[in-house]
């Protein structure tokens, strides 16, 4: 026993740690393992144990790696770690340094996802202060989506059927896999560099939860939010909900929809020019119908106060006037005429030649009545006057 | 190349010629005959457009090649 070394916990510790540093096998290696008694510890390390059915491993991922990893490990999450095996001299404890970490499998990639909204609705990437409206009638859409995906044929077959009008700027980006969300973001700055568009599709077609997964890239759900020009994801299938969605200005349930909800319809549009048509030529009959009626107004209101009027009015006193002196003169006339006639009666009356006729003549001697015997003498000649006629007689003789 | 006819600038003011001629009581005769005769011309060349329309595709790099050609003026 005498020559058997003797060594201290320290010695011990410091040995095994270099046997296990020295070992190249597990200066790298990649682990998985279900996350057990997670510390966030306030100093930024992170302190758990990697568990499947038959053990259990310490370990810890510093600050300084912790502050690059893109969610918070919880307990019960799946994980590939990838970092070195080591020893903690203090405690003799062999565990498993991290670098870096991903989720595996649908439940973390749900538990990361809902971290990840947690964390940018805070940030203010969702609220609704910075939504922006979609324009009606865009001359420029951007579609940002895989160039060989189903999604391009869907927007492109809708556009061409409802918005012929537009044009589309189309930016082929990689959707899924490694470099697929910088991809994005790089498409997303393009466009908004070179206000390439009035309004954005960003998307893909369906997918599993793994290959819409870029769309939940926090920095990608950033770019949507600050991009200037409106954004429309339409990521999946209806019941998919990405962080680009919450991020967007519009989610649209799948890219054809998108393709309805950036531009309006032209047979909407078409009838919308109609009722305008329609709508111009309502109001300028109707005007043109006020204008007529003014018209006609003036025209009645110049006829009611037309020197006409007072014309024929002093033409009707003319007349009535002339008339009135026609009767009057007409009886003045008969008043006369009436007047005369009696005279004549009454001179008729006392005419000598009345007489005549019942049998007197009158004695007439050079153009005189003879009133007396003592104005003839024997031998005269006179003028004997009957009604109708006279005779010349001679006196023969006188007596008295 | 000559300035495409907007259509999006047609239909708005085609819009607002339909909300003069309904509204605006202080229009003349004469001048609601010159918006009507404006309006008429904007439908008919809006119509056409529509009738005559098919969609351009554009890659984003031509778009980016004629901006910078452009003067980095956005159309």
């Amino acid at each position: 026993m005498n020559d058997t070394l003797v060594l201290t916990v320290s010695q011990l510790n410091t040995y095994v740690k270099s046997l296990l540093d020295a070992d190249s096998n597990l200066n790298n290696i990649f682990l998985t393992g279900e996350i057990s008694n997670c510390t966030l510890h306030r100093s930024g390390h992170i302190y758990f144990s990697l568990k499947d059915s038959g053990g259990v491993i310490k370990a810890v991922m510093f600050s300084s790696r912790a502050s690059r990893l893109g969610f918070l490990p919880e307990n019960g999450m799946r994980v590939v770690a990838r970092g070195r095996v080591s020893l903690y001299e203090r405690d003799g404890a062999y565990q498993f340094y991290v670098d870096d970490m991903r989720a595996e499998g649908a439940g973390s990639l749900y538990i990361i996802f809902e971290q990840l909204k947690e964390k940018l609705y805070h940030e203010g990437v969702f609220s609704d202060e910075i939504k922006q409206p979609i324009p009606r009638l865009p001359k420029r859409i951007g579609v940002i989506t895989s160039p060989t995906g189903a999604a391009l044929r869907d927007i492109l077959n809708i556009l061409s059927r409802r918005y012929p009008i537009g044009e589309v700027v189309f930016c082929p980006v990689q959707v899924q896999g490694s470099g697929a969300a910088e991809s994005m973001i790089d498409a997303l700055k393009r466009l908004n560099g070179i206000r390439g568009a009035d309004v954005i599709i960003l998307g893909r077609g369906g997918g599993s939860i793994e290959d819409l997964w870029a769309f939940n890239d926090e920095n990608l759900a950033r770019a949507v939010a600050a991009s200037e020009i409106p954004v429309i994801s339409a990521v999946g299938h209806e019941t998919d909900y990405t962080l680009c969605d919450f991020a967007s200005d519009m989610r649209a349930p799948t890219p054809s929809a998108a393709a309805e909800l950036a531009a309006d319809d032209i047979m909407s549009l078409a009838g919308e020019i109609n009722y305008y048509k329609n709508a111009m030529l309502a109001a300028v009959s109707a005007l043109a119908g006020d204008c007529r009626g003014e018209l006609e107004r003036c025209k009645n209101c110049l006829v009611r106060n037309s020197p006409a009027a007072a014309v024929h009015d002093g033409m009707q006193r003319l007349d009535m006037s002339l008339s009135r002196m026609n009767a009057a003169l007409n009886d003045l006339l008969r008043n006369r005429r009436a007047a005369l006639g009696e005279a004549v009666a009454r001179l008729r009356a006392l005419s000598p030649l009345d007489v005549l006729s019942r049998g007197y003549s009158i004695a007439e001697k050079g153009g005189r009545a003879v009133c007396s015997a003592s104005e003839l003498r024997e031998g005269d000649d006179i003028d004997l006057k009957f009604s109708d006629g006279s005779a010349v007689c001679r006196v023969t003789s006188i007596s008295r | 190349m000559a300035k495409a006819f907007s259509f999006e600038s047609g239909i708005r003011r085609l819009e607002e010629i339909t909300e003069s001629l309904e509204n605006n009581g202080e229009l003349t005769l004469d001048e609601a005959l010159k918006l009507y005769e404006e309006g008429a011309k904007l439908a008919a060349a809006c119509d056409k457009k529509l009738r005559q329309a098919e969609l351009k595709i554009t890659d984003i790099s031509q778009a980016e090649a004629d901006f910078e050609k452009d003067g980095g003026v956005s159309q």
